[in-house]
């Protein structure tokens, strides 16, 4: 798990423009040419994302659907599925992670990567972004349509990015960057939409003419942001990119040979695959913050349900709980054959004092954990295929033996 | 498989489940083998066929 003091002066900016739209495009390619409108997904009467051939016939954000419609006859509207777009992005952000260990997600489709020490690492900007599109391409399917931007701090960066094709990263070099600083319009500067109309009215165009005047004279206009947006302008300004803990999900999951429909059962499943997850070693110190459960479904569906919790905790009954309720308030359409529980957001775990006692336990299992996962990896390359399972209690009521317990991969 | 004569039937019972889906009808016997081996074998009564009952 990463530290939370990681950070990097200078910085990559990863930018895919309307990224929930790109999102459905990319999970249904025969959408890629026509005319989409993703919709609010608070208000499902308004559109939200629109792609530039809808935008071409007139549809803008925040239109009402019958108006987007009357515009637009063809527009394919579709409902927002934003579980899946969080999913896909932090796919993103772990592929991103193989390069640089200072990685800074900002929002959806958004992403500094603080890239410090890669310079003797991987070698100058252009390789060490060639890198980011390799690690993309390789985990991710977004690397042709990502856009690269590269400069000293975040905001040169993020300008850089804006200003890149897709396929045509921008570099902007420490002696460059006074002269692309001064260039850009005020529009790019992180202020509210008011102190913008501001700037506007007092004839301040570019950052160089926001540079020109006397840092006081900002101040005294527009206080702490007018300082702010002095520095941006200027080039002074220091905002390195900070690298947030970013812990990888701990998965654990259980394939059934007969799928299975009864809720009792599958609640039990995801109460074992809770308690099995919570034993996994990188769980220690770490109180589980975000579960998701994940099930595949005869026939191709699927089902997910999810539970933040708002006291992040390391007690199988407390993280359960609430996915039990998701459970019975929208279960599954269909039998299932996969279930997978996955922890996906983390919490330290200094404020439960029992939790060290737990860990101490934890630690001893995790030798032991490392112990077998040696002999597995061991068993699977002489006999080229998994021998190692694990028993998990699944229906112990049942008449049918075979169906009391289930076999899953060690590995898994 | 080795075919072994039955010494003696300590017990059988029938089960029939799972109507719902794809019916199980099975009839169990928990036998001791000459020679003393302990076994539990059922016979699938929708295929007609034996399996032996592992743990």
């Amino acid at each position: 798990m990463r530290s939370a003091t990681l950070s990097s002066d200078r910085a990559a900016c990863l930018w895919i423009p309307l990224f929930p739209l790109r999102c459905e495009e990319h999970r249904r390619p025969d959408l890629e040419k026509k005319p989409l409108a993703l919709l609010s997904a608070t208000d499902t009467r308004r559109v939200w994302q629109i792609a530039p051939t809808a935008r071409r016939a007139g549809v803008s954000v925040g239109m009402t659907v019958s108006q987007a419609i009357g515009l637009c006859p063809t527009l394919v509207l579709i409902e927002p599925d934003p579980v899946y777009y969080d999913e896909q992005f932090t796919h993103l952000v772990a592929a991103l992670g193989h390069v640089s260990p200072v990685v800074e997600p900002v929002e959806l489709g958004r992403v500094f990567i603080g890239v410090d020490g890669l310079e003797r690492l991987i070698g100058p900007p252009e390789q060490q972004l060639a890198m980011m599109r390799r690690a993309l391409d390789r985990r991710t399917g977004w690397a042709s349509i990502a856009r690269l931007g590269w400069g000293r701090g975040k905001f040169v960066s993020w300008i850089a990015a804006a200003r890149a094709k897709p396929g045509k990263p921008m570099i902007v070099r420490d002696h460059e960057q006074r002269t692309f600083i001064a260039q850009q319009p005020t529009a790019v500067l992180p202020i509210l939409p008011d102190t913008h109309r501001r700037l506007v009215q007092l004839g301040l165009k570019t950052l160089h003419d926001i540079a020109q005047l006397p840092e006081v004279a900002m101040v005294s206009q527009f206080g702490r942001e007018g300082r702010e947006a002095w520095q941006l302008a200027s080039g002074l300004a220091r905002d390195p990119v900070i690298g947030q803990e970013h812990p990888e999900p701990i998965v654990a999951a259980l394939h059934f040979s007969v799928p299975i429909a009864d809720r009792l059962l599958l609640a039990n499943a995801i109460h074992k695959l809770v308690e099995r997850a919570l034993k996994h070693p990188r769980r220690i110190g770490w109180r589980v913050r975000a579960t998701r459960v994940r099930a595949k479904l005869e026939h191709g569906a699927s089902w997910l349900a999810e539970a933040i919790h708002k006291d992040p905790t390391a007690y199988s009954e407390r993280i359960v709980a609430p996915l039990k309720v998701r459970l019975e308030q929208s279960p599954p359409t269909g039998a299932i054959e996969t279930l997978t529980v996955e922890f996906t957001d983390f919490a330290r775990g200094t404020q439960e004092l029992q939790l060290f006692a737990r860990d101490a336990a934890s630690s001893v299992r995790a030798g032991r954990q490392r112990a077998l996962e040696h002999a597995a990896t061991e068993i699977k390359s002489r006999l080229k295929r998994p021998m190692l399972h694990h028993i998990i209690e699944v229906q112990p009521w049942s008449r049918i033996p075979e169906r009391r317990y289930a076999l899953i991969d060690f590995e898994h | 498989m080795e075919r072994t004569a039955v010494d003696v039937v300590i017990d059988s019972w029938r089960i029939n489940d799972e109507w719902w889906r794809n019916p199980v009808s099975r009839r169990y016997l928990d036998i001791v083998l000459e020679g003393g081996g302990h076994v539990v074998v059922f016979q699938d009564l929708v295929t007609g066929d034996w399996y032996l009952q592992k743990p």
